[in-house]
């Protein structure tokens, strides 16, 4: 099982090394562009230029029910813009916990949307979840809608504790990966900007 | 087997772009934690922020040096490392900590609109870069933009920013992470150094907390480095490491409470305002000895 779970990374990765950076769908067919561009337009989009950016890449590909996280530090004092973008224009969920696990923020509980706003008194080290929202790992293609779901319905105790059931999740994760990594994956980007606070 | 070899050979690039894509600068893959051993000590040595399995996140010159800009107040020219120093960073390794010093330097004068001040730190961090190798990562063309943007602040900042950046990345790229790390070195010692020469004012709290704060970002930075030490190949990176090795000792008496609370959501701004709170305790002797000690690690890299 372990194996195959390199296998498909590394499967991603000469997937990402043969289309030279570019792995990020746009408007065209069979045409792609880089994260970079992706982050660009997510940032004029949904960002203000009094947002200095963190210089951070915060880059992943994802299908169905896949996730990625990411750590930052967010310092006291500074008002932060979180942008969330995907390559098809479907939203992106991002939830921000601080190193204890507690839940700062979720845009979750607000329909998704595209960029929120923090304001950080003091300084805490952080983990920021990415995950594909329903809509999006439908519009991609990418897993069942219900195979999401019902990962949504696991508490995240009960799926570390299962280890039998954890491997026969990871396993049916690993042949999806596999069955779309071509077609499927989206390329899921966030884009963080800060300007010092009043 | 040449195959074999070939094979190893192989590895490491690919688990290099898949960090580098799938994971991102700071992203994690969960997965990647299955990597068998023997695979995984391969993508340790392939991504800047990834070593021995922790994953760092370490604030840009820019960032760092803006945290600073409240606490160092009023503007002080003489806290710059003089730009006529340049001519004697001769080794690769004052080149690198300079390029992060002044970079820092930089920062603190855009962001107090200095910006002609800025023109001659510019200078020295296009002749450092020039010796060192990088320039063309900087792309110094960008840069030039300086003049025409002079009194636009963010623009700057943002150009600065995004000149570090395109650096840190070719060095990452190049898996020249000692020289990155080192950049990144010399520019929180730098910062430091600004906060530490107003530790002595009265009410000096955020001095303090500044300071404080940046406890994770030295073990991060230690961590990278460290994977370079030799007292026979890499003396000068090595006796730095020493320095930062005593600083993180003091760093280690800092104490820190941290407590969870609820964040608050203004739903029509789009604002979330974290409610949690960060006590950070040091000793006043304790400030006075991470103050001297800035100071003389910032002499030793500048001097």
């Amino acid at each position: 099982m372990k194996i195959k779970t390199v296998a498909v990374i590394i499967a991603g990765g000469l997937l990402i090394y043969n289309t030279g950076y570019s792995q990020c769908k746009t408007n065209v067919e069979n045409i792609r562009r880089p994260f970079y561009d992706l982050e660009l337009e997510c940032a004029k989009t949904n960002s203000e230029p009094s947002f200095i950016s963190d210089a951070k890449d915060y880059r992943a590909l994802l299908s169905g029910n896949e996730g990625a996280e990411f750590i930052a530090t967010f310092f006291s004092g500074n008002k932060y813009r979180i942008c969330a973008c995907t390559d098809i224009g479907s939203p992106l969920s991002f939830t921000i916990s601080d190193h204890k696990g507690n839940v700062l923020f979720t845009n979750k509980d607000y329909e998704n949307a595209p960029y929120w706003d923090l304001d950080f008194p003091v300084t805490i080290d952080c983990k920021i979840s990415v995950s594909l929202p329903r809509e999006t790992a439908e519009a991609s293609g990418g897993a069942p809608a219900a195979e999401e779901s019902a990962e949504e319905e696991t508490p995240a105790t009960e799926t570390a504790e299962d280890e039998a059931g954890e491997e026969v999740a990871e396993e049916a994760a690993s042949e999806i990966s596999t069955k779309f990594v071509e077609n499927t994956k989206v390329c899921a980007v966030l884009v963080i900007g800060y300007k010092q606070g009043k | 087997m040449n195959n074999k070899r070939n094979l190893l050979l192989y590895i490491p690039a690919l688990l290099f772009l898949t960090s580098t894509f799938l994971v991102g600068c700071g992203g994690a893959e969960q997965e990647l934690e299955d990597i068998p051993q023997d695979e995984k000590i391969i993508d340790e040595e392939t991504s800047l922020f990834n070593v021995d399995d922790k994953i760092f996140y370490i604030p840009s010159p820019v960032q760092t040096s803006l945290l600073m800009k409240k606490i160092a107040a009023p503007y002080s020219n003489h806290l710059l490392n003089d730009v006529a120093r340049v001519e004697s960073y001769t080794t690769s390794f004052k080149q690198a900590v300079n390029i992060g010093v002044y970079g820092a330097d930089l920062g603190y004068i855009t962001a107090n609109n200095k910006n002609q001040e800025a023109i001659s730190h510019l200078s020295a961090v296009k002749k450092l870069s020039d010796e060192l190798g990088v320039s063309s990562a900087f792309n110094f063309s960008e840069l030039e933009k300086f003049g025409g943007n002079a009194g636009n602040e963010q623009e700057m900042l943002t150009i600065i920013t995004h000149a570090y950046k395109s650096c840190e990345e070719f060095l990452r790229d190049d898996e020249r992470h000692d020289v990155a790390g080192l950049i990144m070195a010399g520019a929180l010692i730098e910062s430091l150094y600004f906060a530490v020469n107003f530790v002595d004012t009265p009410d000096n709290q955020d001095v303090i907390n500044r300071i404080g704060e940046q406890t994770t970002t030295l073990d991060n930075i230690i961590l990278i480095l460290n994977r370079h030490y030799s007292k026979t190949d890499n003396i000068e990176l090595s006796e730095f490491v020493d320095l930062l090795v005593k600083l993180q000792s003091e760093f280690k008496h800092i104490k820190i409470h941290y407590t969870f609370a609820k964040s608050t959501v203004d739903e029509g701004n789009k604002l979330c305002t974290i409610n949690s709170k960060s006590v950070i305790n040091i000793k006043p002797a304790m400030i006075k000895n991470i103050a001297n000690q800035i100071k003389e690690i910032r002499d030793s890299i500048t001097s």
